[in-house]
């Protein structure tokens, strides 16, 4: 179903016509059903212990030093975005 | 109202030693077996006083003793005598600062568990002098078939099955069923039909989860690059216009201490696996945080008519899942000390543990379980969970699939349609 989301997107994006709207049914029908899906068997909650836990920080130290520029791009967010993921180890 | 228990009874001063055992030889060694069930020398002696079999009203004696709903009270069900168990960590000093923990420090309810120890205990009443059969893996009480008085387990046993401490049940079990009602009616739409046909929330049971509670003193370097927008701006034709973006772009490095008080980590093997493709257990863990600072000294009257699961994980077993909490913490503390609007990708981080501090603990946990036998022949168990302390819900409901595809493909359905007639009088 992604694959064909994508191809009808890629498809439309060619000129001024309307065609991504054609993905509504088949995204529209799979959002449903993974919201319903989520919302009853919570597959995806557990316990949130970085925000919940008692946590005393001291001895902050650290450096923030420009290295460079990344101008001209598209991505909305840094390349490799993980600052959202603390459980994702490095 | 008084705490009985905060008076220690006055013990005889102990003997002096006899001049003879200065001069005596060294004391042969143990023998293997029985030196591997003592406690280690560094632990924090926790073991309770009482003794096993009947424990007493400090009042009138009698040992009809359970919890008072709604409160962590005990109360004595012939004098009606009301008190508290001593709180734990203030007991044993595990509320001193975290920041000078060095090394571990465990105490003797966290002892490695003894494989070979049997669940099975049995007690001798000391009302008729019966053997009373107590199976520890569910239970820490029974009542003597002979003379009906309440024996206990109190003493630490090798099978971990005793804990340090235990949280009483502060949610009454009304309030527990309108949880369970409140959840699961929110869901009944989609809910498979035989759930719904025998959802019976009266049927929610109290259990004392076991947990282990670790304190760590810890520091934490993490570092890697983040970005700060400096421009956006739109390229393209007026119908097809592309965003673009320029940033600044930063090496980030943050070196601090933390310390980390009361992780609860999930000690019973059973429950820590969290497969969400086999098992619902992370419903159970998603009902956490408890008010763990307000733990008594564990007294097996707190069962009452709760049952129990043991602790079968050391504390080896769980120290990679702390260090992996702790350095997820770490994580985010530094990313909560930044700010780039365009996030960061950190790129290496470590963790160096200075100091744990163990627990174990009894939590206690209302659960709702449904057992969903599929076509395939397959079984899953669903719980909805309901924490006995904060009352937050958390559950599992099974889903009737073909109910579910069929409204969610009447959407997509209604959508294309809607899609189509757009496009086709573009």
């Amino acid at each position: 179903m992604l694959e064909l989301t994508t191809t009808i997107i890629a498809a439309a994006s060619d000129g001024d016509w309307p065609g991504w709207l054609l993905a509504a049914g088949p995204v529209g029908a799979a959002s449903f059903y993974w919201a319903v899906w989520m919302a009853y068997r919570n597959t995806n909650k557990s316990h949130s212990y970085e925000h919940e836990t008692e946590v005393v920080v001291s001895n902050m130290t650290g450096n923030d030093v420009k290295v460079g520029t990344n101008n001209g791009t598209r991505d909305r967010w840094i390349r490799g975005r993980n600052d959202d993921k603390p459980r994702q180890r490095l | 109202m008084s705490d009985p228990t905060s008076t220690p009874p006055q013990q005889p001063a102990a003997p002096p030693d006899p001049p003879a055992a200065a001069a005596a030889p060294e004391a042969a060694p143990l023998p293997q077996p029985i030196a591997d069930a003592l406690p280690e020398p560094g632990d924090v002696n926790t073991s309770n006083a009482k003794g096993d079999g009947l424990t007493k009203c400090p009042r009138c004696g009698s040992a009809e003793i359970g919890p008072v709903p709604g409160t962590d009270q005990l109360r004595c069900a012939f004098c009606r005598f009301e008190w508290v168990a001593a709180n734990f960590m203030a007991s044993v000093g595990f509320d001193s600062p975290i920041d000078q923990l060095q090394g571990t420090v465990r105490t003797t309810g966290v002892a490695d568990i003894d494989q070979s120890a049997s669940h099975i205990i049995t007690i001798k009443c000391q009302g008729c002098g019966a053997e009373v059969v107590i199976n520890t893996e569910s239970q820490l009480q029974s009542r003597c078939h002979w003379c009906r008085q309440v024996l206990s387990q109190q003493t630490q046993i090798p099978n971990g099955a005793v804990p340090d401490a235990v949280l009483p049940f502060r949610l009454t079990h009304d309030q527990a069923v309108e949880a369970v009602r409140k959840f699961a009616s929110r869901r009944r739409m989609f809910a498979l039909k035989r759930f719904k046909q025998e959802f019976v929330p009266e049927n929610v049971v109290g259990v004392y989860m076991p947990y282990l509670l670790v304190d760590g003193n810890a520091h934490g370097d993490v570092a890697g690059h983040g970005e700060i927008k400096t421009r956006q701006y739109q390229r393209g034709s007026d119908n097809n216009k592309t965003t673009y973006y320029d940033a600044d772009v930063y090496q980030v490095t943050r070196s601090f201490d933390f310390t980390v008080d009361d992780l609860t980590i999930e000690s019973s093997s059973a429950r820590a696996n969290q497969d969400t493709r086999m098992n619902t257990n992370n419903v159970i863990n998603t009902i956490l945080p408890f008010d763990t600072k307000n733990s008594v000294k564990y007294d097996a009257n707190y069962m009452g008519d709760f049952t129990s699961e043991r602790r079968d994980l050391d504390v080896d077993a769980v120290m990679p899942v702390a260090r992996a909490q702790m350095l997820s913490i770490a994580r985010q503390k530094a990313t909560d000390s930044t700010r780039y609007d365009r996030g960061i990708r950190w790129e290496s981080e470590q963790l160096e543990l200075k100091g744990t501090r163990w627990v174990a603990v009894l939590l206690p946990v209302w659960l709702y379980s449904y057992y969903e036998k599929k076509s395939d022949g397959s079984a899953f168990l669903h719980y909805i969970a309901v924490n006995g302390r904060t009352g937050e819900t958390m559950g599992s409901i099974p889903v009737s699939v073909p109910k579910l595809l069929l409204v969610a493909l009447t959407i997509g359905t209604v959508l294309e349609g809607i899609a189509i007639a757009i496009v086709a009088n573009f």
